[in-house]
């Protein structure tokens, strides 16, 4: 996974420039490119006010393409941050970023809830 | 005891807290000013008063003899009418009312001043009519953050009066309604706090809260709630059915299609489903589903087009605060909410009940759904009651076409 992530950087710097930073547009997510990362330990009530934001902002399942996050038919585009991680920006201020961590993801609103993140198994269809 | 009934009873104590003032409390109460108060509300908002009624309560009427009542009743309309065009919503009041400030978080590392925690009001009644006072920016007074070594020495002084303050807050009038959502029903007076002070029984200043702007008041220019462009967990209304469905798949598997069934909005013609209704619990089935179970609904018209969506997840049980703040501060104030150990909170236009998830409201082109999945089956069995929670999105202006 640790190389998945370090694989996903290298296209995300890549990719940069490609679309504008912060942006988000309305597309459906890739049928095959990336990988779905969804948000890890569902019954973990101290993990509930990060996947209570990350549901409500829909990073609770999405599609790493690069530097594309894809959030059900939303397209955010991300920019590498200080932490080395891509940071998003979301609606009226608020603005995550996905730092990798371990052999995974932690997913960071910037208001200070955070929630470990896991490929998903499934094989896409 | 659950969250609500844990507001509930601080409502009741506030309400309380209004006829057991102490002495201090009443004498500075004095100059408080409860009609030109609901006056400002009623000249801001747009909400209309029964003139008529309201005269009816004033004691000029009540004193005039049956002869004179007809008279009386009319000027008092009259001096009503002038009172409130003539009120001015730049004036500050000011109020104080008996608080209390809460024990420690070690977590946040905070204290929180009682009233300007969610969901907590001022009760005031004016021309005849109960009225519920909320501040908008309480969220951004509440919190007295401090680390634990000034905090041990806080709490020390807090316990030698029992934790009780005079909360003493300076406030003008900005419109209608809880913008949380979290005090609901009619006549909801919000307003914005400008400074607050905290003073002990002899009126010795205990901590006097920074003051910020709430975003519904800084924000004349932020945004209004803008239905077209408004997503719920990511999806979007006016994507094509085939978009939908290959998102769907990618994200959380197969997908179902068939018909929209039998009451069904017109010009609804199918239906793009992944697990269905399977976010439902069913008191005392073996197989309910577990938190993180996510459920999509979408409404498809004649030309392919999704038309509504509905999105759900199933929760461990967590503070319902936490989805009130996030939907907030994605979607702005709250145009509608209807409040209870579920609540239901709303944006954006009304549409046909045919298209909304719960027809006892609110009617909005979006809600939000907090919903405490019940089963009395398993109580016996200590285990907690998840949480399900349900966004839901309509095109508005596509409904507007179609409706009936």
């Amino acid at each position: 996974m640790r190389r998945d992530w370090v694989f996903l950087l290298a296209i995300g710097a890549a990719a940069c420039g490609k679309h504008g930073d912060g942006e988000a547009s309305v597309e459906k997510a890739p049928s095959h490119a990336g990988d779905v990362w969804e948000v890890d330990k569902a019954s973990d009530r101290k993990a509930a006010p990060a996947t209570v934001l990350a549901f409500v902002n829909g990073l609770h399942a999405v599609v790493i393409d690069g530097s594309d996050v894809y959030a059900g038919t939303t397209r955010l585009s991300t920019t590498a941050d200080s932490s080395g991680g891509r940071a998003i920006a979301l609606s009226n201020g608020l603005a995550a970023s996905l730092v990798p961590g371990g052999d995974g993801i932690e997913l960071r609103f910037t208001s200070g809830e955070r929630v470990p993140m896991r490929k998903q198994a499934r094989k896409g269809k | 005891m659950t969250a609500i009934l844990h507001r509930a009873a601080i409502v009741a104590s506030c309400a309380f807290g209004a006829v057991v003032l102490p002495s201090i409390a009443r004498a500075q109460n004095e100059g408080f000013d409860s009609t030109a108060v609901a006056a400002a509300y009623h000249k801001l908002s747009g909400d209309s008063l029964d003139l008529q009624a309201a005269a009816q309560q004033s004691p000029t009427v009540q004193r005039a003899t049956n002869f004179d009542k007809p008279d009386a009743i009319n000027a008092e309309v009259a001096r009503l009418r002038t009172l409130i065009a003539n009120a001015n919503p730049t004036r500050e009041f000011v109020i104080s009312v008996n608080d209390n400030i809460t024990e420690y978080d070690h977590d946040h590392g905070e204290f929180s001043i009682g009233l300007f925690q969610p969901g907590y009001f001022v009760p005031l009644e004016a021309f005849g009519e109960r009225y519920q006072l909320v501040f908008a920016n309480a969220d951004r007074v509440r919190a007295i953050s401090m680390d634990k070594e000034r905090a041990r020495a806080f709490d020390e002084k807090l316990r030698g009066f029992g934790r009780g303050v005079l909360n003493e807050i300076h406030f003008k009038v900005t419109g209608a309604g809880d913008p949380a959502g979290a005090v609901t029903g009619p006549r909801v007076i919000r307003a914005e706090v400008v400074s607050d002070r905290l003073l002990d029984r002899q009126g010795h200043v205990v901590f006097m809260p920074p003051v910020t702007a709430s975003p519904t008041l800084k924000n004349a220019e932020v945004a209004e709630f803008d239905a077209p462009k408004a997503d719920v967990a990511g999806f979007h209304v006016g994507v094509s059915a085939s978009d939908f469905t290959s998102t769907l798949e990618r994200l959380f598997g197969p997908v179902t299609k068939g018909p929209p069934g039998k009451n069904a909005f017109p010009g609804i013609a199918g239906m793009i489903s992944m697990n269905g209704d399977d976010c439902f619990s069913y008191p005392g089935r073996r197989d309910n589903p577990r938190p993180g179970k996510v459920c999509v609904t979408g409404y498809v018209d004649g030309s392919g087009t999704v038309r509504s969506i509905r999105v759900e997840r199933l929760f461990a049980p967590f503070e319902q605060e936490f989805f009130r703040k996030a939907l907030t501060q994605k979607y702005g104030p709250v145009a509608a909410a209807r409040d209870g150990s579920s609540f239901t909170l709303g944006w954006g236009p009304v549409v046909d009940s045919a298209l909304v998830y719960d027809r006892s409201g609110p009617r909005t082109a979006l809600t939000a759904h907090y919903l405490v999945q019940s089963d009395f089956m398993r109580e016996g069995l200590n285990e907690a009651e998840n949480v399900r929670l349900i966004l839901t999105l309509v095109d508005a202006a596509w409904a507007a076409k179609n409706a009936k």
